[in-house]
């Protein structure tokens, strides 16, 4: 026994109360908060940024903002939406339930990952305060091409802030992803074999070692650009024997495995949540995991497929086409195997089952049309229209977000020992899920019609659409509004949930429900045995 | 059990994996530079991605009297522009990587200053990877007082290594009305 004390007295040696704790923590349960909260509140902003730029596209000739303060909206939205409050939602799951499912008392690098998560604090100043600056933020949108981004079209230091900002949430999220490596490969329960390792875990194994590969590419990419705004360079200068292309390439190898790692850690998520609420367990565990491996994979060799109309040549657009239509069939694997799961389960329709259930329909909308995207000439026809702002919003909205939802009403009584209402839970699925559909599916119309995104103002015959799409906006609105109060008034509650509020572990064992809710900061008193 | 502050044989493990795990991330940054010599090898050797013909170097070898290639000029103008525009030779014939030089006239038909880009286009479009523009009128913007002409040159070559099949290419101009007042514009932005 005493061995056993010296071994909890080590995992969090030193005990501060109130805000200083919370500042110097370094117990992943309290940084996993942190990091959903932080997602919350930007989630918040990006999307209030979305609200300005539906509320300008009401009318054509309202000009609410200016044109170039439009292009600053859109970019910053997205930038927020990408890297401020979808990755940092999923790192606050991961950080919280990885520990946990794997039977470990923290990651394997604790300070590490409390610098990771602070380091998102000097780049969200940059981005919001990018504003401020001479010429405002950066305007380029999220990928931000040259020559748009060189100095020469866009002077102003909102561009240099902006990819200042970026290097430094990648730096932040290489150091997330390798804490989470190290902390699944050296830090599972004895007895937990790699085939009996959680899927919520396997999910962010896989987005992890994305992370490792892609993101560095992305930091070179931007630090080839700063150095041709600042230093005079040519990397993409063609003048000086550079080539904007290479960017485009360098972007998108990050850019489009970017997708996977914000929807992977949604999939696993959902791989819980379904067998649990559905009563039976999962379908096909191994076929599961071997899609998440394939997702991953194939995920790096379909970047160009963003660059139909970029000047890439006709066996390279083949070969992206084919790679990026392979794709569906590890995701289909993973809609058939959920669906199977549910398939004679009996059922409970929770809030969490509920937007499970949403998701699947709004991800394969989304990736049906990504399916079309992937075909060569309808993807030239439609490129930078609107039919591809409805699809990846159908795919990070119907699908990221959804299962954050979902992950949320599932896991809040294990974080704070508290129930969601379900009641409000219902109210927040049909509001968010109609405004989303109502939102984003027209979308596919106008853009086969032929608006252009990215540009404030529009054609006075697509004026009907863009009214009925921005009034679908306030039920998304509400949604938020309604999930963040049930969320401030179950924390008012006394916690009174329980191990296993959801009783998942008479389904399929999962190491995080057999701890108390919330759990103590040494996770378990003796650590699990998995057999 | 280890003494407080000495390091055990898991946490020294975990350090590895977690250096060896930095060292990939380190070489993956260092892979993205590395594409910058790779791309252009990687083009060049696959003519893969297409480069833009502006930048297009002329080579210097010999010519291959040979092989013949029919170059036809055409050009056309956007409408509202009243310029027309006319080349000396609406046919030349080249060889490869000989230095050849055609004359376009420009005439202002109206009674204002017009300013207008001229744009090419080159069929077929595995030539354009070949053709380099020496000197052009499409490389700036021209502007015209009322009722004047002008005579402005390229001058081109054809490259080696045009594919073997094609034996005429089409150089096509169309040019562009720009605003009289408006300061050249900056590129991308609505």
């Amino acid at each position: 026994m005493s061995a056993h004390a010296a071994t909890l007295g080590e995992v969090h040696p030193r005990q501060y109360h109130g805000l200083l704790d919370w500042l110097t923590t370094t117990d992943h349960k309290k940084i996993g908060l942190m990091y959903i909260v932080f997602s919350l509140v930007n989630g918040w902003l990006g999307g209030s940024l979305a609200g300005m730029i539906r509320l300008n596209l009401y009318n054509p000739n309202w000009h609410i903002v200016t044109p170039e303060l439009y292009n600053q909206l859109m970019t910053m939205h997205a930038t927020i939406m990408i890297f401020l409050t979808l990755m940092t939602a999923f790192s606050g799951f991961g950080n919280y339930l990885v520990p946990l499912m794997i039977g470990a008392r923290d990651m394997a690098f604790p300070k590490l990952n409390a610098f990771a998560f602070w380091l998102l604090f000097p780049a969200a100043f940059m981005l919001y305060g990018s504003f401020f600056v001479v010429g405002g933020a950066a305007g380029g949108g999220w990928w931000s091409y040259p020559p748009l981004s060189t100095a020469q079209f866009s002077a102003g230091h909102g561009e240099d802030l902006w990819i200042l900002a970026v290097i430094l949430l990648g730096i932040s999220s290489i150091m997330g992803a390798i804490n989470f490596l190290v902390t699944v490969i050296d830090m599972r329960a004895p007895g937990m074999s790699w085939t009996k390792v959680p899927l919520f875990v396997w999910s962010w194994v896989v987005t992890a070692w994305m992370l490792v590969l892609a993101v560095p590419v992305l930091s070179g990419a931007m630090f080839m650009l700063l150095s041709d705004r600042w230093l005079s360079t040519g990397f993409y200068r063609p003048a000086l024997g550079g080539d904007p292309l290479l960017y485009q390439h360098l972007f998108w190898f990050f850019g489009h495995p970017e997708v996977y790692i914000m929807i992977l850690p949604g999939f696993g998520m959902v791989s819980h949540i379904i067998p649990a609420m559905a009563r039976k367990k999962i379908f096909g565990y191994k076929g599961m995991m071997v899609a998440l491996w394939a997702i991953g994979v194939i995920g790096f060799m379909v970047w160009a497929h963003h660059m139909f109309t970029a000047g890439i040549s006709a066996q390279a657009r083949v070969w992206f086409s084919m790679a990026s239509m392979a794709i569906s069939v590890p995701t289909g694997v993973k809609i058939y195997s959920w669906l199977a799961s549910i398939w004679g389960g009996v059922i409970r329709f929770t809030t969490s089952m509920k937007f499970a259930l949403g998701f699947i329909f709004t991800f394969v909308l989304g990736g049906l049309s990504g399916l079309l995207l992937a075909v060569v000439p309808f993807d030239i026809q439609v490129h930078n229209t609107y039919f591809v702002v409805a699809h990846f919003h159908y795919v990070l909205v119907g699908g990221s977000v959804m299962t954050l939802f979902a992950g949320t009403y599932y896991w809040f009584p294990k974080m704070t020992g508290r129930m969601l209402s379900e009641k409000l839970g219902s109210w927040v699925f049909w509001l968010f899920f109609i405004g989303m559909n109502w939102v984003f599916m027209p979308m596919h119309i106008l853009g086969i019609e032929g608006m252009s995104r990215r540009i404030a103002s529009y054609r006075p015959e697509f004026q009907p659409l863009n009214q009925f799409i921005s009034l679908g906006f306030p039920f998304m609105l509400l949604a938020g509004l309604l999930f963040t109060y049930s969320i401030v008034a179950a924390l008012r509650r006394p916690a009174d949930a329980g191990n296993d509020p959801w009783e998942s572990n008479q389904i399929e064992r999962s190491l995080e429900w057999e701890t108390s809710s919330p759990p103590p900061a040494y996770n378990f008193a003796e650590i699990p045995e998995v057999r | 059990m280890a003494a407080a502050g000495t390091p055990t044989a898991p946490d020294q493990r975990r350090k590895r994996r977690g250096i060896k795990l930095v060292l990939l991330a380190v070489g993956m940054l260092a892979f993205a530079f590395i594409n910058v010599p790779l791309f252009r090898v990687f083009c060049e050797h696959y003519g893969f991605f297409v480069q833009a013909d502006e930048k297009l170097p002329a080579s210097h070898g010999p010519v291959d009297p040979a092989r013949n290639i029919n170059v036809v000029f055409t050009g056309i103008t956007a409408t509202g522009l009243p310029v027309t525009l006319t080349p000396t030779d609406s046919l030349q014939t080249i060889h490869l990587d000989q230095r050849s030089e055609n004359q376009f006239t420009f005439t202002n038909n109206s009674n204002q200053t017009v300013r207008f880009r001229a744009i090419h286009d080159i069929f077929p479009a595995s030539a354009a990877t070949h053709l380099a523009l020496i000197q052009c009128f499409c490389f700036s913007d021209q502007t015209m007082a009322p009722h004047t002409s002008k005579t402005l040159p390229v001058i081109y070559q054809m490259n080696q290594g045009l594919d073997p099949l094609v034996s005429r290419v089409s150089v096509m101009y169309t040019l562009e009305p720009l605003a009289p007042a408006a300061a050249p514009t900056a590129g991308g932005g609505q």
